[in-house]
């Protein structure tokens, strides 16, 4: 007489659900390995204190908000100058402020493209070792510090780069003064703030 | 006599292929956005795009044995543990033998009442458990006798430092700079201690 066979089912782990669970924790891990930094190390970084007389910059670090910063380099004299001619028709106090305002339209950078221009700044500083950089980061006073504290701390990179730092926003920077200038023979901005 | 034989169907379960499908469909959407690139629209710079994933902000301060050899100002919420509780600001000094670690020198601080909070003026007032002093004033006047103690010549190795938690507002560092800047020479920097996740 025929019998059934006892059917024994092999317990193998189901492949649709074994890559469904890789993929899952591969996702986790790429995902939480970003989230996660590590806590509690501490940094210290040399701040110099501020003089109260006028200075020079080669490049001038406006904070404007978490998302935004005013960078503001020589490459600025040719605008300003260029301007400076095309709004002859208005007087000093418009056309300082028409000149800063598109000085800001035109410079204002997210926080990656900050990033970019600090790691260019620094590198070139690296390549040019007997020259010195100056470079001020101005940042409004409701801001938590560690902001400028990270700027400053791509800055201290470069041995040659020379930084400070001072309390301000970007509306006292609009009601300041621009001028072009010479320096040593080089036309430079005169920032009265 | 005769048997049926059940042929078991051999495939993919509809259900978990969908699952895989959303998976890989979610993975490369998320990888997709951090390889690409973003244009910044004034300046025509590429950059690697910055992608915005939660970060773990440290809100409190590492319990550092390390001994103290300056003034230090420290800032951190009264209770490190609750991100509510007021924000204040403990100076440090250290011992005349450089004997002591900053655990120690909080200690002292603490009940030497050493401290003031930030606080609104109202709050700082109604509540007679906080001292009355204002932070501003009571920095500046911390800086100042021990810069009048200890720095009363300008020397480039004079310093102080100031150890902070990230949220402090850059308000409160500046008021630092500026003090320490009103004293000409005699503290020519500061040395500013964050505590930072990356």
């Amino acid at each position: 007489m025929p019998f059934k066979k006892k059917s024994f089912k092999r317990d193998a782990v189901e492949l649709v659900s074994l890559i469904d669970m890789i993929f899952i924790l591969l996702v986790f891990f790429l995902v939480t390995s970003f989230a996660i930094k590590m806590p509690l190390q501490e940094r210290s970084l040399m701040v110099p204190t501020p003089e109260n007389k006028p200075g020079r910059a080669q490049i001038f670090i406006q904070i404007v908000n978490e998302n935004e910063v005013f960078w503001l380099d020589q490459s600025a004299n040719r605008d300003v100058k260029a301007w400076d001619q095309e709004l002859f028709y208005l007087l000093g106090d418009q056309k300082n402020r028409e000149i800063i305002s598109r000085l800001v339209r035109r410079n204002t950078l997210s926080p990656g493209a900050l990033q970019q221009k600090l790691s260019r700044f620094v590198s070139n500083a690296q390549l040019h070792r007997n020259r010195t950089y100056f470079t001020v980061v101005r940042c409004p006073d409701n801001m938590p510090y560690v902001i400028v504290m990270k700027i400053l701390s791509s800055l201290s990179q470069a041995d040659n780069i020379e930084y400070g730092c001072l309390g301000g926003t970007l509306q006292d920077l609009l009601k300041s003064k621009v001028t072009t200038g010479t320096y040593q023979g080089k036309t430079v901005l005169k920032l009265d703030f | 006599m005769a048997f049926k034989r059940i042929y078991e169907k051999k495939g993919l379960s509809l259900t978990s292929l969908i699952d895989i499908i959303f998976l890989l469909l979610i993975f490369f959407m998320a990888t997709l956005n951090m390889s690409s690139v973003v244009s910044d629209r004034n300046q025509g710079i590429y950059t690697q795009k910055k992608f915005d994933l939660p970060e773990i902000r440290n809100r409190k301060t590492a319990p550092v044995q390390e001994i103290l050899y300056t003034l230090m100002l420290q800032i951190e919420h009264e209770d490190p543990q609750n991100v509510n509780s007021p924000l204040v600001v403990y100076a440090l000094w250290p011992s005349r033998g450089d004997s002591m670690n900053i655990s120690q020198a909080k200690l002292q601080a603490i009940e030497k009442k050493r401290y003031a909070y930030f606080l609104p003026e109202s709050e700082r007032i109604s509540n007679p458990k906080i001292p009355d002093v204002s932070p501003y004033v009571f920095i500046s006047d911390a800086i100042n006798g021990y810069a009048d103690r200890y720095y009363r010549s300008a020397d480039p190795k004079n310093h102080i430092e100031v150890r902070a938690i990230q949220e402090t507002k850059y308000q409160i560092i500046n008021h630092i700079l500026n003090t320490c800047a009103s004293l000409g020479d005699r503290i020519q920097h500061i040395y500013i201690r964050t505590l930072s996740g990356e």
